[in-house]
């Protein structure tokens, strides 16, 4: 019990040790900073569980060192994948701090791909700053914002003010470019059509999708069961209990066909929307990666 | 612990951090003892501070079993540029931390790599358990033998040791002993021929009768068809249902004999391992 008492006393002052040794104490007379440097140390060498605990243990006073603080906890939860807790460190960035706009950037892109687009949009709206470069991203996210919202009209009207001189989003931009004609010029399959086009030929409607191989399977399993169905009909006569349990699967079959190539046309559709909001997604974070690199 | 700490030298600042970190090793705080020696790492001045700091935090992430985390700082430590002792210590950390993250093949590799190293350090005995237990995992039995020997033999002139211990030892590698390990293609080749044989081959005979019954059932029920003059019914419901089962038969013949396969390389290393693991004890 004494032993356990006095590991536990030496646990205590070995950590308040470390907490003193790991501030900053380069400048006499000013208030302690914890060190940042230390931070970006496990960040850069991808120890991020370890740059977690070290955030949390430190606690700020001043502004500026809040706004690190804050900073530095939104990316390194960035780096973990843990979008939302992310977005609100990097919210509490405030609009005095130099990390203000990369800040901003970054929780409007993980808003983006946590699917709150117009909250992004928002955020976006609201950076103002005075480097013209880094101010050209913003407009660059803004462009992957409006393609996200379908808005291709508001994508016009920021295009001329996005130039391709820049490194960071030249290759990206010709991207955004080629993925706004390509939405403008899609036309999802309807699913009345694919419904009925089933109803008339089993598979006809997933064939109409795009999926061909279930179109045929489809059709090939109504086929199968209807001519099991008659021959049964014919043979055994069509109050018989075989006719009867063919005939139930045949229906029950046909009615899952017509069903299915609905579903298949939403599920195409979603899944071709899907897709390109991954590439907008890919090609809205790269450049803000290499910008800040 | 002791033993790093004797195998470097290093500033006043940097022994201090290493100080704190091992203070907090002991306490079994892990998590705060893998910052501090990250800690150490940061304010280290020489490349030995660095890596004794290294190696802490990969003690610290093994004690976790966080072994993945363990294996991507110890392969960022190079064992080149240090003293002998210390790279000794990191090959050997490198060799047990990919080892429990299941990579016994990468362990193997590096002791290969660095054999000369460890054959003259004071980790030899570690670093030929680890091996033997990578090759016992690698199923690489006549090496698994042979190092396990060497490992049993160099205790030779300590109390515990002796002659029958190295034939227990042999007698795990008899050919009689190892495990008998099918074929997963043999078993597919059999169901293919025969419909649930492969499952009796992989060991599961009431597995291989049902499903031969199944495939006896839908024949016949398909000939009763053809013979009733049901000719589509039979074909396409007998036949196809006979096709369904036939293709499955086969995927299933090589699951269960990958299962088996398993079953058995677990029943017959446990004793094993528990065995060099025992001896191992007494003299590491």
């Amino acid at each position: 019990m004494i032993e356990m008492y006095y590991r536990g006393l030496l646990r205590m002052l070995v950590i308040v040790v470390m907490m003193v040794l790991m501030v900053d104490r380069s400048a006499v007379g000013q208030a302690r900073q914890p060190d940042w440097g230390f931070v970006k140390f496990l960040i850069d060498k991808e120890n991020y569980n370890q740059a977690l605990l070290l955030l949390n243990k430190f606690s700020t006073t001043s502004t500026s060192s809040t706004d690190s603080l804050n900073f530095y906890l939104g990316w390194t939860l960035y780096n973990l994948q843990d979008l939302q807790r992310s977005t609100e460190a990097f919210r509490k960035v405030s609009i005095s701090s130099s990390l203000y706009i990369r800040s901003g950037l970054f929780g409007a892109w993980n808003q983006a791909y946590l699917k709150d687009v117009k909250m992004a949009d928002q955020w976006l709206s609201s950076l103002n700053g005075s480097i013209t470069d880094e101010m050209t991203l913003v407009r660059f996210e803004t462009l992957g914002i409006r393609l996200l919202e379908r808005n291709f009209s508001g994508y016009q009207k920021i295009r001329s003010a996005v130039s391709a001189t820049h490194y960071a989003w030249s290759e990206a931009l010709d991207k955004m470019d080629t993925y706004a004609n390509q939405l403008n010029t899609y036309r999802p399959k309807k699913t009345v059509v694919s419904g009925l086009l089933s109803s008339v030929i089993p598979g006809l409607g997933k064939i109409y999708t795009g999926q061909t191989g279930s179109g045929i399977s489809a059709f090939l399993m109504c086929g199968v069961l209807g001519a099991m169905t008659v021959e049964n009909g014919i043979k055994a006569g069509w109050g018989h209990w075989s006719t009867l349990v063919f005939g139930s699967l045949f229906t029950l079959f046909y009615a899952g066909n017509i069903y299915g190539s609905i579903i298949s046309a939403k599920e195409v559709r979603d899944y071709y929307n899907e897709d390109m909001d991954q590439g907008i997604l890919l090609d809205m974070h790269l450049p803000m990666r290499e910008f800040y690199r | 612990m002791t033993c790093i700490c004797l195998c470097a030298s290093f500033t006043a600042k940097g022994q201090a951090n290493l100080h704190l970190a091992d203070s907090l090793f002991h306490t079994g705080e892990f998590s705060d003892t893998g910052l501090a020696y990250a800690y150490a790492e940061y304010q280290s001045e020489n490349g030995d501070t660095l890596v004794i700091a290294r190696i802490g935090q990969v003690k610290c992430y093994q004690q976790t079993g966080q072994y993945s985390d363990a294996c991507r700082v110890i392969d960022q430590t190079s064992p080149f540029g240090i003293t002998d002792s210390l790279a000794a210590i990191v090959i050997y950390e490198s060799m047990l931390s990919h080892y429990l993250a299941g990579e016994p093949e990468t362990s193997v590799s590096r002791y290969q790599q660095a054999r000369r190293i460890l054959e003259t350090s004071i980790l030899h005995r570690e670093s030929l358990l680890i091996l033997t237990l990578s090759y016992l995992d690698s199923q690489n039995w006549p090496l698994a033998h042979a190092t396990g020997l060497t490992l049993l033999s160099s205790t030779a002139g300590l109390p515990f040791s002796s002659s029958s211990l190295l034939s227990k030892w042999s007698a795990f590698f008899d050919p009689n002993s190892l495990p008998r390990m099918r074929n997963p293609k043999t078993a597919q080749w059999l169901s293919a021929f025969f419909p649930g044989m492969g499952q009796i081959y992989a060991g599961y005979t009431g597995s291989g009768i049902l499903n031969f019954s199944i495939h006896a059932g839908t024949l016949a029920l398909a000939a009763i068809g053809f013979i009733n003059g049901y000719y589509l019914t039979a074909w396409l419901a007998g036949l196809g249902i006979f096709q369904k089962f036939y293709y499955g038969g086969i995927r299933r013949a090589e699951e269960l004999c990958q299962i088996k396969n398993r079953q058995e390389l677990e029943k017959y290393l446990l004793p094993v391992k528990s065995f060099l693991v025992n001896q191992a004890e007494q003299f590491i």
